[in-house]
């Protein structure tokens, strides 16, 4: 019976890896010294409540904990990004051979520094979400500001490559940026998988809404 | 029950540092079994006590079987001492008015 209760409940929590590990050792020791103290399984687990508002609450619980921790991953990521996206570029790259940029890289450098600047103020207010205990609100804005981050970082990418084939000398400057910018769109999109994971089911998806 | 879930767990961890299972009994057995709480709901609260900074916890080894123990913080302990005093003040009211 209980072997069946914590299989159900691990079944729940099996994409939030973080809390299912924890709350399964502890339900389990719950478990077993209440089915002593009864004498009943079948009793402990009846007291002990349904699995599935035992998996919600605890995903509710832990919830703002991941998204502060997210965002924050977030918003160190976005600043590591400034390193490929303006860092490198500007103390790297050979003078230009135009007078005037042509059209084709101008809005691709739009894009991916409005996008930056975008997604900076939408982890900030993700964090601060996430302190409030703003949970639905906060994911929402960590999914918008890595969205806009990995516009950016697209942008930047294709930037990077023309600006190369378009500017004689700069193919260390191209060595370095792209893998910079690929690292720390994995790291961005790390921070959004965990808050997502470990987000109410209501939010991530999968699961029943319980309270 | 709802709204004194917190309270209570506070309170029954104030008195030792315990494991889950040890915090809903110390609770039952201190109201003489008038509280019972649904035990699915103490994980919950007590995950949501220490994310707010209120308890700390950590793996122990108890009577041989490694056990997450819950402890109070400086916080914690804080937010206990405004609790019983609103609890208290609470109490009195309504003492004042039914008798």
């Amino acid at each position: 019976m209980i072997d069946a209760y914590l299989a159900e409940l691990g079944r729940m929590l099996r994409f939030r890896f973080l809390v299912r590990r924890r709350l399964l050792a502890e339900v389990e020791d719950h478990l077993r010294d209440s089915a002593r103290a009864l004498g009943s399984e079948r009793e402990a687990v009846a007291r002990f409540g349904p699995p599935g508002t035992v998996a919600s609450a605890a995903l509710r619980a832990v919830t703002p904990r991941s998204l502060f921790w997210a965002a924050l991953l977030l918003l160190g990521t976005l600043s590591v990004y400034t390193l490929p996206l303006y860092a490198i570029p500007e103390n790297t790259l050979p003078p230009a051979p135009w007078d005037e940029r042509p059209g084709y890289l101008t809005w691709k450098l739009y894009a991916a520094l409005i996008s930056f600047a975008v997604a900076g103020p939408a982890a900030l207010a993700a964090l601060v979400c996430a302190r409030f205990g703003w949970s639905r609100v906060g994911l929402a804005a960590l999914v918008f500001s890595a969205a806009a981050f990995a516009l950016s970082a697209a942008a930047a990418a294709v930037l990077a490559v023309q600006w190369a084939a378009a500017v004689p000398g700069s193919t260390m400057t191209l060595a370095l940026a792209l893998p910079a910018t690929a690292l720390t769109v994995c790291l961005g999109g790390s921070a959004v998988a965990v808050a997502i994971l470990h987000a109410p089911a209501s939010i991530g998806g999968r699961g029943r809404s319980l309270s | 029950m709802k709204g004194h879930l917190d309270f209570l767990l506070l309170a029954a961890i104030a008195r030792e540092p315990r494991h889950g299972y040890a915090v809903a009994e110390a609770i039952r057995k201190s109201s003489d079994g008038a509280i019972d709480l649904a035990e699915g709901t103490v994980y919950p609260a007590l995950y949501r006590l220490e994310g707010a900074g209120l308890l700390s916890s950590s793996w122990k080894t108890v009577g041989g079987r490694r056990r997450r123990i819950y402890r109070l913080t400086r916080r914690g302990r804080r937010r206990l001492e405004q609790e019983r005093n609103e609890w208290t003040a609470f109490t009195n009211a309504v003492q004042a008015v039914t008798t």
